[in-house]
């Protein structure tokens, strides 16, 4: 490998200088966040935390369940059990869902609810909106990781006689288990932090309010540096904890693709 | 799900065609949307490049990148109102801010940031060894080979990377109902939406951000052609 010269070295050290500049940056604005969620911590109990982390929790767990698994078998089946233009499509749907923003699917559940004869929106209702809203964010992660898994599996597998079908579950599904178990805490990390759809909904059909629900119909009205607008960000710390908690915890490292050598790295 | 996508845009089409003087307010919500979407990329775009930059040819695999990758990781789950709660904390008293421009462009950017950062550390990653090594071979320092060769090679899948940015940018509510300063001034597509869901125009504008949905990501699909593994 080609040795670094002065030029490389001045490249080198200031962008080593403007990842700490921005890094701390972060921290600073993320460790005032946290004082704050402290300073609410330290005055009490935030009103309706319990109810709203129990709401929330709940929420997301039914739209994992009821989003997740779809989700992992979309992907399964788009990633090994099929191919050309049907797959290019649907793998384009996917995207396109992915990026519709939560609040559509808040209003488009204010249109669909009541007209299905369901004027109040319960647990299960919002769990299946949050549900149907994860499943092409899940499907979309779940078939980076099965897109991961090396060819030689599927060859192997193809070269002793089995099917695609039973080459999918037997054995790229359990070797891609940890990454698929990422895409579905991805999924739940996704419904537990969904505001506005969940705002929306609770504001309009009276449905559950989340932690994220309380904290943006507290904000405008909560005095700035008031004990109520410090009880925002103390349940703002819980739902970091539920989202991007449960996300990191599910997730793998990224440390060996962040070892694999770079093309000119030293 | 593309059954959603399509009645999502002919409920719009009906819409505007019922009512066509909604189209005006939706027009200016979509400008609205734009303008804070291009800012916040444009913002974030030069810093993500660099530490893309850093990450995939300088940092090695010290504590301070492994850091960094992890926490770029971490920021694609942090809710959208986490960021406007951080942003209206630390943003909210912006001098000559009235319509929380600078707020919320600095918001949408510090979410578009680590997605794009570690976008470009793949696409970095993804140039062939061989073109690297052949233009070490040519003499070229570490510093003319990025920008020489991985630039080039990495542009594409980086563009597509920075439309979906765009287009997250584009669909973010609950951090600019954080920084919204009042009802009434310019609102982007998703806080007039949220604001109005019963209004004459919430359909043309669940309308404009479902195509706006699907705009934003034809660039991936074409930059990413889907390969069997």
């Amino acid at each position: 490998m080609t040795p670094l010269d002065a030029a490389d070295r001045r490249t080198a050290a200031a962008l080593h200088a403007l990842a700490v500049l921005i890094l701390g940056g972060v921290a600073v604005a993320a460790a005032a966040v946290l004082r704050r969620g402290l300073v609410g911590w330290s005055e009490g109990v935030p009103t309706g935390f319990a109810a709203a982390a129990g709401e929330t929790l709940r929420a997301a767990g039914l739209a994992t369940l009821l989003g997740g698994l779809p989700g992992v078998l979309v992907a399964v089946h788009l990633g090994e059990l099929s191919d050309g233009a049907w797959r290019r499509r649907a793998i384009g749907v996917l995207q396109s869902a992915a990026a519709l923003p939560g609040v559509v699917f808040g209003w488009t559940a204010l249109q669909v609810l009541p007209a299905l004869g369901r004027p109040a929106v319960g647990p299960l209702a919002l769990g299946a909106v949050l549900g149907i809203m994860i499943v092409p964010a899940v499907a979309l992660r779940a078939l980076v990781a099965l897109r991961a898994a090396p060819d030689g599996l599927r060859e192997a597998s193809a070269a002793l006689g089995a099917s695609p079908w039973h080459t999918a579950w037997r054995v790229v599904v359990p070797a891609c288990r940890r990454d698929l178990g990422a895409a579905v805490g991805v999924g739940f990390a996704r419904a537990a932090g969904e505001t506005v759809a969940v705002q929306l909904l609770a504001a309009r059909l009276g449905g559950p309010r989340t932690l994220g629900a309380r904290i943006l119909d507290g904000l405008p009205r909560a005095p700035a540096d008031s004990p109520w607008n410090h009880s925002l960000f103390a349940m703002l710390i819980v739902l970091l904890i539920f989202t991007t908690g449960v996300a990191l915890l599910t997730s793998p490292s990224r440390s060996s693709r962040a070892s694999a050598p770079s093309p000119s790295a030293r | 799900m593309a059954a959603l996508v399509a009645g999502l845009l002919v409920a719009g089409v009906v819409a505007a065609r019922t009512n066509p003087a909604v189209l005006g307010s939706s027009l200016f919500a979509l400008l609205r949307s734009l303008e804070l979407a291009v800012l916040a990329v444009v913002t974030a775009l030069p810093p993500a490049v660099l530490l893309g930059v850093w990450l995939a040819n300088f940092a090695g695999d010290g504590w301070l990148p492994r850091a960094a990758r992890r926490a770029f990781d971490a920021a694609s789950t942090v809710p959208g109102v986490a960021a406007g709660l951080a942003g209206w904390l630390l943003l909210s008293d912006g001098v000559g801010d009235r319509d929380g421009t600078f707020a919320m462009t600095l918001v949408l950017a510090s979410l578009a940031l680590p997605q794009l950062a570690t976008a470009a550390e793949r696409a970095l990653r993804s140039v062939p060894r061989e073109l690297v090594e052949a233009s070490f071979a040519a003499g070229a320092s570490h510093t003319a080979t990025l920008t020489g060769v991985s630039f080039r090679w990495a542009s594409r899948p980086f563009a597509a990377a920075a439309a979906v940015a765009f287009g997250r940018s584009l669909a973010e509510c609950a951090p600019l109902l954080c920084l919204a300063p009042h009802p009434g001034s310019a609102e982007p597509l998703t806080v007039a939406l949220w604001r109005a869901p019963d209004g004459p125009g919430a359909a043309v504008t669940a309308a404009v951000l479902a195509a706006l949905a699907v705009a934003v990501t034809a660039p991936s699909r074409r930059a990413r052609p889907e390969v069997r593994p």
